[in-house]
């Protein structure tokens, strides 16, 4: 029977934890979520020289106090699933402040082995350190390691099975005498009672730990004597005792390292700070990141659509075509097979159009991410979040946002509290996701040719100042605010890795495809119903035409009151708005259902293979610029062409582009919503969403009209 | 002493005290920013200051760094 050792890795963001993890466990690595929260959980389980060991990877934090969602995790988990042993990743380039979670770290009285990264950085500052007496001092094992160049891997976990052998714990730093006592006294209180770690129950009991005190409640503590000796304590330093602690721990430290580390006093202009000075110069720096945006968006729009048409194409001709025939010799009825092709499949094949546009798009923003860019986009967009009564760090799950609502939403949680992750969550659906680019492509590709891209751009901008205008008035109606601190470290710039960014990419798409696919797919057969009763009528007498049609009118000042056609598909787009472009083609359609047979009849399996690989080769030498893109809205949407370009102008288009950036968040954003906040919120999110869709597009058609 | 966002890009500091709650100091403190630190004002602001503390850079919004005391390092 194979030994398990449960590690558990810790330490302070940015210190390549995550690059390590990947290396150490490779393939088998596993990514989910902490229950019940958004913030990501990575494990791994593989075996090494005879032992099994599992792997959990903490939130990145800088101390074990609960003032954000990673810090609460971190300090429950550790609590709750003790593991057999703590690696602590350090920058070594930065022990200063690394070290000081290490002192937090060592009073769980768990083995711990400290794996100092970004070692070739410490040794080319020409930085020096006395490892075995660091080691002594502390009572753990020292590994220098090389994450991003796999180096140091073996001696760590050779370290992790030492640590775990021989059940060393690490030495507790002291505190100044009085504080001592008082931990004593507090133990002795707690002996018996607490099934937590002694030292580190007593410590966060005298610091006054709110997470702490909540866990402890059913164990029926009284805390009268403790909040006593807490408040004799403060007395007694003048200053919050949690505040001398955490000094005391600074303290500790810098003695510490003052023994043991030398740095040489070399001043040395570093590439990240000229990089800043350009990247967060007060003049440059948003221009600079909004040609970043820009690039990023006018990349992945262009670089992902030959594909997506191809996908499309796949999907709803070949792949159709077949399953077409299968039925029709299956002798399946009519609507059967209808519900199965029109419905499912091309739910699917809806859903899988959409991977070239997250994939780039998250790839994009991964390579944003990794580079340490993204801190600055936040700092660079904190003046212009703070008018809006949110800070720099709001502005990344909206970012996120322009992927897909949906993880925008989830990232909400990276703000500190309650009140800014709701406004947030409220404000990410105006920022366009990717599903809302097949409407802006439809449109934008017949009445605004060669103006396309600009157009779409124009989409993510009005985006944005919605959300401004909405953030304003939210923050001085139903958001009055207490003020929230920023504080938000700055990587280092560094060149990542392919390997990351792929695995973030990849891991990311896959997860879209698994959660709104299933959504999607089932959204897509219960609206097949709602398009196609009763069955087999013009598109005109559906039900849902007929609804459209009586409202309609309310439309008619946004400029497409005219077209029920264009209101009947924003229903199916509360549920998805890719689905919208295909609505529109179903009701644009003369409907009469060609008998099956038609449309498989001239079907002859290999030359229609052969026929698609060549237009997938043609896609990716489009991808690059080897080929034209052709002004392919022939190719698109065949019949609705003509349909949309007679009933609508440009005004109209542009407004109904607006419409459908506005409209209602899609069926999996809501979901999100409802996961993370409550009906309330959704509800709020719906009305204002239908609010300002309407608003918005009867303004800009005005504005428009009257400006020719 | 003065506020962190009186001094002049590229100054060495020392901090000497923190002003405002417990909570916000808290936080500053277990990111390194903590009285008798020395660090480097890599930008005063307007917007969020940054500093360089140790081998890191922190961005801190304006209004807390006002609260941040220090004095320069000869």
């Amino acid at each position: 029977m194979k030994k398990v050792i449960n590690v558990a890795f810790c330490g302070n963001p940015n210190v390549g934890k995550t690059a390590l993890i990947n290396a150490i466990s490779g393939a088998k690595l596993k990514i989910g979520n902490w229950p019940g929260v958004t913030v990501e959980r990575k494990e791994a389980e593989f075996s090494y020289k005879g032992y099994t060991i599992k792997l959990v990877d903490l939130p990145g934090i800088y101390s074990l106090t609960p003032f954000s969602e990673e810090e609460k995790i971190a300090q429950n988990f550790l609590l709750d699933t003790p593991p057999d042993v703590i690696v602590n990743v350090v920058d070594a380039t930065n022990l200063e402040r690394n070290l000081f979670l290490t002192t937090q770290l060592i009073e769980l009285n768990i083995p711990t082995v400290i794996a100092l990264n970004m070692w070739d950085d410490f040794v080319q500052k020409g930085y020096s350190l006395n490892i075995k007496a660091l080691e002594r001092i502390l009572r753990v094992k020292i590994v220098k390691t090389v994450a991003v160049r796999g180096k140091g891997l073996e001696n760590l976990l050779d370290a992790i099975v030492e640590a775990f052998e021989d059940k060393i714990t690490p030495a507790f730093m002291k505190f100044s005498r009085f504080i001592e006592i008082a931990i004593e006294r507090v133990i002795e209180e707690i002996r018996g009672v607490l099934p937590y770690p002694e030292r580190f129950s007593a410590i966060k009991l005298i610091e006054g730990d709110k997470n702490f005190r909540s866990k402890i409640r059913p164990f029926n503590l009284n805390l009268d004597l403790i909040d006593h000796i807490s408040s004799r304590l403060t007395e007694y330093y003048r200053d919050d005792i949690a505040i001398i602690i955490t000094e005391q721990r600074y303290g500790f430290v810098n003695g510490l390292l003052k023994e043991v580390l030398r740095k040489p006093p070399i001043y040395k202009k570093e590439i990240t700070d000229i990089l800043d000075s350009i990247l967060l110069n007060k003049i440059l720096g948003i221009p600079v990141f909004l040609f970043l945006m820009y690039m990023v968006f006018k990349l992945t729009f262009n670089l992902s659509a030959p594909f997506v048409e191809w996908i499309d194409g796949f999907f709803n001709g070949f792949i159709a075509n077949c399953f077409k025939y299968i039925f029709y010799k299956m002798a399946l009825p009519d609507w059967l097979s209808s519900i199965l092709v029109d419905g499912v499949l091309s739910g699917v094949g809806l859903v899988l159009s959409f991977v070239p546009i997250m994939f780039l798009l998250y790839f994009f923003l991964a390579f944003l991410e990794e580079s340490g860019y993204m801190a600055r986009a936040a700092y660079v967009m904190d003046e212009l979040m703070h008018k809006i009564g949110l800070h720099g760090k709001a502005f990344i799950p909206m970012v996120v946002g322009f992927g897909c609502n949906v993880p925008g939403i989830l990232a909400t949680r990276i703000l500190d509290n309650d009140r800014d992750r709701k406004l947030v969550a409220l404000l990410v659906p105006f920022m366009s996701c990717s599903a809302r680019l097949p409407v802006y492509a439809l449109f934008a590709t017949i009445f605004f040719a060669e103006k396309r891209a600009l157009v779409v751009f124009s989409m993510y901008i009005i985006g944005i100042l919605v959300a401004l205008i909405v953030g304003n008035l939210l923050k001085h109606t139903l958001f009055r605010h207490s003020e929230t601190i920023f504080i938000m470290e700055l990587p280092a710039y560094r060149i990542p890795t392919f390997k990351m960014l792929f695995s973030s990419m990849w891991l990311r798409t896959i997860s879209f495809i698994k959660k709104a696919g299933v959504v999607i797919t089932f959204t897509m057969v219960i609206l097949w119903f709602l398009l196609n009763l009763p069955y087999n009528t013009d598109p005109g007498n559906t039900y849902i035409a007929r609804a459209s049609k009586k409202i309609s009118f309310l439309f008619k000042p946004a400029g497409f009151g005219d077209n029920w056609q264009a209101v009947a598909a924003a229903i199916p787009g509360t549920v998805a708005k890719e689905i919208i472009v295909a609505a529109l083609a179903q009701f644009y359609s003369s409907g009469k259902k060609e008998e099956p047979y038609e449309s498989i009849k001239n079907i002859n399996f290999w030359r229609d293979l052969k026929e698609e690989l060549l237009s997938l080769k043609d896609a990716f030498l489009k991808a690059i610029g080897l080929k034209n893109q052709e002004e392919s809205a022939d190719e698109i949407e065949g019949g609705i062409l003509s349909k949309l370009k007679s009933s609508f102008d440009e005004a109209s288009a542009f407004s109904y582009m607006v419409f459908t950036l506005l409209w209602i968040p899609c069926i999996a954003t809501l979901s999100a919503i409802y996961k993370e906040f409550g009906f309330r919120l959704v509800f709020l999110s719906i009305s204002l969403n239908l609010i300002s869709s309407w608003v918005f597009s009867v303004l800009i058609y005005n504005i428009i009209t009257f400006l020719n | 002493m003065y506020p962190l966002t009186t001094f002049g890009a590229g100054s060495r500091v020392r901090i000497k005290r923190i002003n405002g709650g417990w909570g916000i100091r808290w936080r500053l403190e277990s990111m390194g920013i903590i009285p008798g630190v020395e660090v480097e004002v890599l930008n005063p602001g307007p917007g969020p200051v940054v500093l360089k503390v140790g081998n890191s850079r922190i961005a801190i919004g304006y209004g807390q760094a006002m609260k941040i005391l220090a004095e320069e390092v000869k």
